[in-house]
C-alpha cells in the first residue's frame, strides 16, 4: 500500500490527485497513520457490505472457529460417551474445558463458563449417542 | 391475574419478560407468549442480534411439518413473573418471546379462557 505523508496543508491537495487514489493509500502525519484513502467505489462497496452485515442476524454457529470446536467434539465423542455419557461438556480451542455435573443443563454450564472466562465462543453439548430432536409443534396462522 | 393479549386473534396469553445478556447484564423487554407446544423457549432474532449473543451449540428442531432443521442455541438469563431463569433458547422471526415447556413446567398456570385471563405462579394458588 502506498504511504502519503502529510507535512503541510498543500499535501492534502496533492493526495487528492486522482492518479494517487486509484488504489488504497495510507496517510500518515507526524509518523502516525491517520487515514486510509480508498477509491470512492471501493468505499461504496464497503458501506453496502457493512449494511448487509448489520442487517444479518448473527450466526456465530457458522463461524469457522466454532465449526472447529464442533469437529473436535465429534472426534472426542466416542471417548466422551464411554467416560461421561449424558453429561454436558464444554469445548474450547479443541479441548474439553468443563464437564457438567449430573443434573446440569447446557445453559447452566455455558453461563458458568461465561462468568469464569468471559464471553467467548465456547461449544457446549450434551454427550449423547443420538441428538435429541426438539419439537416446536405449534402451527401459526398467517393472516393476509 | 394477567389479561390475555386481545390484539391477536384468537386472544392469547402473553406476559412481559426481559431477556438478559449472560455477562454484560444488558436486558431487553419483550412480550412473551405461553407456548405449551414448544419443547424449548425462543427469543426474537432481533434480541440475539442486539445483545450480540454467541451460539453454544446447534440442535435439531422439528416443526409441525415434521421436518427437522439444525438451528443455533444461545444461553441467556430471562426474568419471568418475578423469577430469574438460566435458559438455552433458539431464535425465531416473531417479535416476541415464546415460553416453551422448559420454562412453563416450573409454574402453576391457570388459564381462564372465558374471561381471557390467566395466572402464572411458582407456588400453588390458595
Amino acid at each position: 500500500m502506498k504511504t502519503l505523508t502529510l507535512k503541510e496543508a498543500q499535501a492534502l491537495y496533492n493526495i487528492l490527485d486522482e492518479s494517487q487514489v486509484t488504489e488504497s493509500a495510507l496517510v500518515d502525519h507526524d509518523d502516525r497513520p491517520v487515514r486510509i484513502l480508498v477509491p470512492a467505489d471501493e468505499y461504496a462497496a464497503f458501506l453496502a457490505w457493512r449494511k448487509a452485515e448489520q442487517e444479518q442476524p448473527r450466526r456465530s454457529d457458522d463461524d469457522p472457529v466454532f465449526q472447529r470446536e464442533i469437529a473436535a467434539f465429534e472426534r472426542m465423542k466416542p471417548e466422551l460417551l464411554r467416560q461421561h455419557p449424558g453429561r454436558v461438556v464444554a469445548i474450547y480451542k479443541g479441548t474439553v474445558i468443563e464437564i457438567g455435573s449430573e443434573n446440569e443443563s447446557v445453559a447452566d454450564v455455558a453461563l458458568r463458563l461465561y462468568e469464569r472466562m468471559g464471553y467467548l465462543p465456547i461449544y457446549v453439548q450434551r454427550v449423547e449417542e443420538t441428538l435429541r430432536v426438539y419439537k416446536i409443534s405449534s402451527p401459526r396462522i398467517v393472516r393476509q | 391475574m394477567i389479561v390475555y393479549n386481545r390484539n391477536v386473534e384468537p386472544p392469547t396469553p402473553f406476559l412481559d419478560v426481559t431477556v438478559q445478556h449472560p455477562t454484560t447484564r444488558q436486558q431487553l423487554p419483550f412480550p412473551a407468549k405461553l407456548d405449551t407446544g414448544a419443547d424449548i423457549s425462543a427469543i426474537p432474532a432481533t434480541a440475539a442480534e442486539q445483545l450480540r449473543l454467541l451460539a453454544v451449540r446447534s440442535i435439531p428442531i422439528e416443526g409441525y411439518n415434521s421436518k427437522a432443521v439444525f438451528v443455533p442455541t444461545y444461553a441467556v438469563a430471562m426474568n419471568i413473573a418475578g423469577a430469574r431463569f438460566r435458559l438455552e433458547v433458539i431464535v425465531v422471526t416473531e417479535p416476541y418471546v415464546l415460553l416453551g415447556r422448559d420454562v412453563l413446567n416450573y409454574f402453576y398456570t391457570r388459564l381462564n379462557g372465558p374471561d381471557l385471563t390467566f395466572d402464572l405462579s411458582l407456588s400453588p394458588s390458595t
